[in-house]
């Protein structure tokens, strides 16, 4: 069976600005209808490997291939099945929100752009702002869903977010979220970059995490929400030395945070040992948690 | 539909200034060709001998403007006001392009759109030479009315030739600009640097080309030395080698512009 070519598809992919890195040999595969997050604080790589895709930018070294076609030959093609929001929005503030919109579906569709009207105008109702007012009057969150609607209006198979939810009210994150996985459920392959780890976790089938312009990791989310092991916690009653030496029995010494009094490591072995072990000194409080996306996220970002 | 979209767009996020500026160049240009003095020849003589010659370079010489309204229409409009009024706005225009996408961030939707960088440019350029056109044939009508006013006869040939030459003359202000907002990508630098270059071109051909032999040898590289309306009204010698001299320099710099942009990175 061959296998199927990656919607996106990253090789070596390298962009320095000057002689500052910005991201390095990155080597990465999108497949059609997943929704791959891409996780990384501010400043690690994530805007530029976007921008990088979106063609914005030109890479120092590496290739990009979309829908399985070199990008430089085949813009035209491929920029039509693309919908992109930009991490940092910006549009036309002379314009009312309707005749902007309007203004891209005709740039996109061309002739074809009343075969679109329908999804506009159900995108407008979904979420209600006032698209007859100038944008210059626009709130950072209004500005926010026009750029979503602009990226979903003319059903692309590809969706390129850039922190996505970013201004956005509780209410309008949810109906974007909804909105991910119905496009989802359609098909549609989406490629969201955030700082924001609950966003992540919420609707991603794969993560990336991205540290100072390098892929240090790709986990499926299933493996996260499914790592054997506990993240424990304990406040002992005396001083935490004694503790600490029967903990160092069974995990590693530089793997044991001690943070205001209080012990947390993570561990994979047995509780019921781990127990046994801890009743020879006097404990305060012991919390036994399974991790969070948060934790997990830490913890590779320290380690790597 | 594409491009048909992009120029319509443009057009009308940019009539108003266009408007604004053409309303207010026809008052000036109306109101300047009205109070022409009609100097007898020997007043015009004195006027011109008591102006050091530097003033005679640099804004026409008396002899001729203050005794024929062809001459006055140099002296007032053609020879410095034109251009500088019309190549301001094609300047600015010209920086609405690409600086001001880029400095309002709105660039980056613009190009995840199916339309190449290439497309983007020259479908801008011609809405600016559309509004440039419209502009130009608004000062002929203007100037041909304001001729009629005064009470003298309109030689419209001369008029729509000198017309001609400031329209090319602003278009290369229009090329100026977009390099230079290209390479910047900012709006204000790129218009007043374009300003101040055809400024020192226009005292270059006004000026210092009279300093040294050699100076002048180098014009060829000046448009102003392609400029020339106190050829056209005075001396009613219109030449074409002038006109396409200053259209190969407004390609020269369009397309280093488009060649330019496209390797450009759209940095935030």
């Amino acid at each position: 069976m061959t296998p199927k070519t990656p919607i996106i598809e990253l090789k070596n992919l390298t962009k320095y600005y000057g002689s500052y890195p910005g991201i390095m040999d990155i080597n990465l595969g999108i497949n059609e209808g997943e929704i791959f997050g891409f996780l990384g604080p501010n400043g690690a790589g994530k805007s530029t490997t976007i921008r990088l895709i979106i063609g914005l930018i030109k890479p120092t070294q590496g290739e990009i291939s979309i829908f399985g076609k070199v990008k430089r030959a085949h813009h035209l093609e491929i920029f039509k099945e693309i919908g992109y929001l930009p991490g940092d929005i910006g549009l036309y503030k002379d314009l009312n929100g309707n005749d902007y919109l309007n203004h891209l579906l005709k740039l996109r569709m061309g002739k074809n752009y009343r075969k679109n009207n329908d999804t506009l105008m159900n995108l407008q109702k979904r979420f209600s702002i006032r698209f007859d007012k100038k944008i210059n009057t626009y709130s950072k969150g209004m500005r926010q869903i026009t750029g979503i609607i602009q990226a979903f209006m003319h059903n692309p198979r590809l969706l390129i977010l850039d922190e996505p939810t970013t201004g956005l009210d509780p209410m309008m994150q949810e109906e974007f979220f909804n909105l991910i996985l119905e496009e989802k459920k359609n098909g549609k392959t989406i490629f969201l970059s955030s700082h924001i780890l609950s966003e992540i976790e919420k609707v991603c089938d794969r993560v990336g995490i991205i540290k100072k312009g390098k892929l240090i990791h790709v986990e499926e989310m299933t493996s996260y929400r499914t790592m054997p092991g506990k993240n424990i916690k304990i406040e002992p009653l005396e001083s935490p030395e004694k503790t600490l030496k029967i903990i160092n029995n069974f995990v590693e010494p530089g793997k044991v945070a001690v943070r205001n009094g209080r012990i947390e490591f993570y561990y994979k072995g047995e509780i019921q040992k781990l127990i046994e072990q801890l009743s020879q000194v006097k404990i305060k409080d012991f919390i036994c948690e399974t991790p969070r996306i948060e934790d997990v996220f830490f913890r590779y970002y320290k380690d790597k | 539909m594409t491009g048909k979209e992009l120029i319509l767009n443009f057009l009308k996020r940019n009539s108003k200034l266009s408007l604004i500026v053409t309303i207010i160049m026809a008052l000036i240009i109306l109101l300047l060709v009205t109070i022409f003095p009609n100097m007898p020849a020997d007043n015009a003589v004195n006027v011109s001998n008591s102006w050091p010659q530097i003033m005679k370079d640099l804004f026409g010489d008396p002899v001729y403007g203050f005794t024929d309204i062809y001459g006055w229409l140099y002296l007032q409009i053609f020879h410095i006001t034109y251009w500088l009024a019309f190549g301001l706005l094609g300047a600015i225009l010209a920086a609405h392009i690409v600086a001001k996408e880029v400095e309002e961030n709105t660039i980056d939707i613009l190009l995840s759109y199916p339309i190449t960088r290439s497309s983007l440019v020259i479908s801008r350029i011609i809405t600016v030479t559309i509004i440039m056109i419209i502009v130009t044939i608004g000062m002929i009508f203007i100037c041909a009315v304001g001729i009629l006013i005064a009470g003298y006869p309109v030689y419209m040939i001369l008029i729509i030739q000198v017309s001609l030459a400031g329209f090319l003359l602003s278009m290369i202000f229009v090329s100026i600009s977009l390099f230079i907002s290209i390479w910047a990508f900012q709006q204000t630098l790129s218009v007043f640097f374009t300003l101040g270059v055809m400024g020192f071109f226009f005292m270059y051909e006004e000026v210092l080309v009279k300093l040294h032999p050699f100076l002048d040898k180098l014009s060829f590289f000046n448009p102003f030395h392609y400029y020339q309306p106190g050829e056209i009204l005075i001396h009613k010698s219109f030449s074409i080698r002038n006109s396409i001299c200053m259209l190969a320099y407004f390609l020269f710099f369009f397309i280093l512009s488009l060649l330019f942009f496209n390797r450009r990175d759209i940095t935030q």
